[in-house]
């Protein structure tokens, strides 16, 4: 007892403001094991105060697993989760402070609006006066203030969500957790929501840590998302940078939509790798990654809407592949293509609306694909699922 | 629907007809006994020849009846109370924990219902005899106690399965504790089983006969036991007023328990809608 006392002393003697420097929620090689299985893996991750991040990938990858740790439900097998520096693994949830929102909204169904959203109050013994102001100010931050007399069964699944929001946010929780919140809305609800998420973070500066297997949900919202697999991330950054240079077949399959080839690698040389790809005499040019060695296949992976369509064969600084139109569809503000290539392997292409002008090609069009061999994304090693997944 | 009834032709009659004749099966015996206990026949005539409260008079100026409604309500009520502090605990037990041979246990807490309620009558009757609980109220509310408890279990259970446990989550990450949550959030979500479950364990009690015949004594009889004792004496309207203040209160409770569910007692199970 003494001794935690001294070092509270000390800790307080330096003076430094809480939180400069130090993250508000650090994950330090957390690990969940059930038995053999690994639901979570070396999960390193650290949020300043303020950020949005995400936790993306498919079901089972352990990105719920992960939130459930960080809320307290769940205990790792190994690592530390701390917040604003001192580890939580001793507190219950209860005693966390964080907030959180579930994926089915978890109102509870007895209580009217208003209650609801005093719950966290009432049961933190704040005073009557100080329960109606906060639910007053909290309920009109989310716009329901005419329904706060109101049973949660009375109101739309969007306005349910936006309960469970003022009920995460009234006591002013370090950290707000959401695990698939808008999963059960339909489309248009969704989108409405995650404005209404966007500017509550903005507003308000606090710290989300979100959960979703929605890519664009993930792009929409978040200042950085960690894209997680089989138990582990994989790769941590800005939508910009996952979608510009994913670290691995995963993550260029899991965002956005693309085209994946196998091919196999000729050469590499000045920095330039040569692909030839399956029974066709074309070539593509791309980067040179580790462990390609000539013989061996690679994965290439391209991105629709860097591809360009010609009637003419491009210039010797593009990669160029003869290829026919099977589908063109006019989308307004693009044109999407299905072309296939001499072997019949698929390749999708999304120009712009204003790129293409009058015309645009047709199905059964013969042309010619171009794009910049910097566009050209190779990986060296994948896995089959990560070729499939666009198809699906 | 592939049994549509309006495609089924002239062979819905035959439908409409079966369900009248089972309605009536079920509800005339009821109808007979209520319509006796004001009928001025002492000899049970039907139809009864003139209307009178004869009956009902004659049942409370009568001392031993009003003993016995006492005792049924004393019974009824104990044995309601002890078996819901039994079961809802039960109950969250086989739905919530996480051990080897639930299943068994939850078989065991139903086996009441299917022992023939004699076996389970002589079985208790011996072992009150033998530990000196014979003839006694507490012998009574026991054995009520034994073919009441699968209703409060299994009320409650179904409640807390159609319970969404990340309601206890939210109330929790909320910043309330275990007991808090229980009590303000996992308890009024199950309430619609918890009084279910009470209403069928006081009714279980209420017109019990069987076990009640083994358990009672001259000085201690319930209102089923009452009627029986009665009927084989002589046969007297009172039975019938008494037994339709028997179906009165049956027919109160379950209105009451209708009313009560519809009004919200089903929160748990909403989200699936």
């Amino acid at each position: 007892m003494l001794e935690h006392a001294e070092m509270a002393m000390a800790a307080g003697g330096k003076a430094t403001p809480s939180g400069a420097g130090v993250p508000m929620l650090a994950l330090d090689g957390v690990g969940r094991h059930f038995g053999d299985f690994v639901a979570v893996d070396d999960v390193n991750l650290e949020l300043p105060q303020g950020e949005f991040l995400t936790l993306l990938g498919p079901s089972g990858s352990g990105k719920s697993t992960t939130l459930y740790m960080t809320a307290g439900f769940d205990r790792p097998s190994s690592g530390d989760i701390r917040i604003l520096g001192e580890s939580v693994l001793g507190l219950s949830p209860n005693r966390r402070n964080v907030g959180m929102v579930f994926q089915r909204y978890s109102l509870f169904p007895h209580m009217t609006v208003w209650e609801n959203v005093a719950f966290p109050l009432s049961v933190r013994r704040f005073s009557g006066a100080e329960i109606r102001r906060r639910v007053g100010d909290t309920l009109r931050l989310v716009q329901l203030s005419d329904f706060a007399h109101r049973k949660p069964s009375a109101l739309s699944g969007g306005q349910q969500q936006r309960v469970a929001l003022a009920r995460a946010l009234v006591y002013e929780p370090r950290i707000l957790l959401m695990d698939e919140p808008l999963s059960a809305l339909d489309r248009k609800l969704r989108e409405d929501l995650q404005h209404e998420i966007r500017s509550l973070h903005e507003r308000l500066d606090v710290t989300i840590v979100y959960v979703t297997h929605d890519q664009e949900e993930a792009l929409q919202l978040s200042d950085r998302i960690a894209v997680f697999n089989h138990g582990r991330i994989v790769q941590v950054g800005s939508g910009e940078q996952l979608y510009r240079r994913p670290a691995n077949s995963f993550v260029a399959s899991f965002i956005g939509a693309s085209t994946f080839l196998v091919t196999t690698v000729r050469s590499t040389r000045d920095g330039v790798a040569t692909l030839a790809m399956d029974n066709a005499e074309d070539v593509i040019r791309g980067p040179v990654v580790d462990g390609l060695d000539p013989g061996r296949p690679a994965l290439v992976m391209l991105r629709p809407e860097r591809l360009r369509l010609r009637a003419e064969p491009p210039g010797d600084d593009c990669n160029a592949v003869r290829v026919r139109v099977r589908e063109a569809v006019f989308l307004g503000d693009n044109v999407s293509y299905v072309t296939e290539t001499g072997d019949g392997t698929e390749i999708r292409v999304k120009e712009a609306e204003h790129a293409v002008g009058d015309g645009g090609f047709r199905a059964g069009d013969e042309c010619w694909l171009s794009w910049h061999p910097g566009e050209t994304h190779v990986f060296s090693d994948w896995e089959d699922a990560d070729v499939h997944r666009q198809l699906g | 629907m592939l049994l549509d009834l309006k495609s089924m032709g002239r062979f819905r009659f035959t439908l409409y007809g079966a369900n009248v004749l089972v309605a009536l099966f079920l509800i005339l015996p009821i109808v007979f006994i209520v319509a006796l206990s004001f009928g001025s026949s002492p000899w049970l005539a039907f139809p009864p020849p003139h209307w009178t409260l004869r009956w009902y008079r004659e049942l409370v100026d009568k001392r031993e009846w009003l003993v016995a409604i006492g005792n049924s309500f004393k019974i009824g009520i104990s044995v309601m109370f002890l078996s819901l502090a039994l079961g809802v605990p039960a109950a969250f037990g086989l739905v919530r924990g996480r051990f080897a041979g639930r299943n068994a246990l939850a078989a065991l807490f139903m086996t009441p219902l299917i022992v023939p309620l004699v076996i389970i009558a002589i079985a208790l009757y011996g072992l009150y005899l033998s530990i000196g609980l014979g003839g006694t109220s507490v012998a009574f509310v026991l054995s009520h106690l034994v073919i009441a408890l699968p209703f409060s279990v299994i009320a409650t259970s179904n409640a807390l399965q159609a319970f969404d446990e990340n309601l206890e989550k939210a109330a929790i990450v909320c910043g309330a504790t275990r007991l808090q949550a229980l009590v303000r959030v996992t308890l009024p979500g199950i309430a619609s089983g918890i009084v279910a479950g009470a209403l069928f364990s006081f009714l279980i009690s209420w017109d019990e006969i069987v076990l009640a015949i083994f358990m009672s004594t001259p000085t201690l009889q319930t209102l089923p036991v009452k009627m029986w004792s009665a009927l084989r004496l002589d046969l007297t309207p009172v039975i019938a007023a008494a037994a339709t203040l028997m179906i009165a209160l049956t027919v109160v409770l379950l209105v009451f328990y209708v009313a009560f569910a519809r009004q919200g007692g089903s929160h748990g199970a909403r989200d699936d809608a």
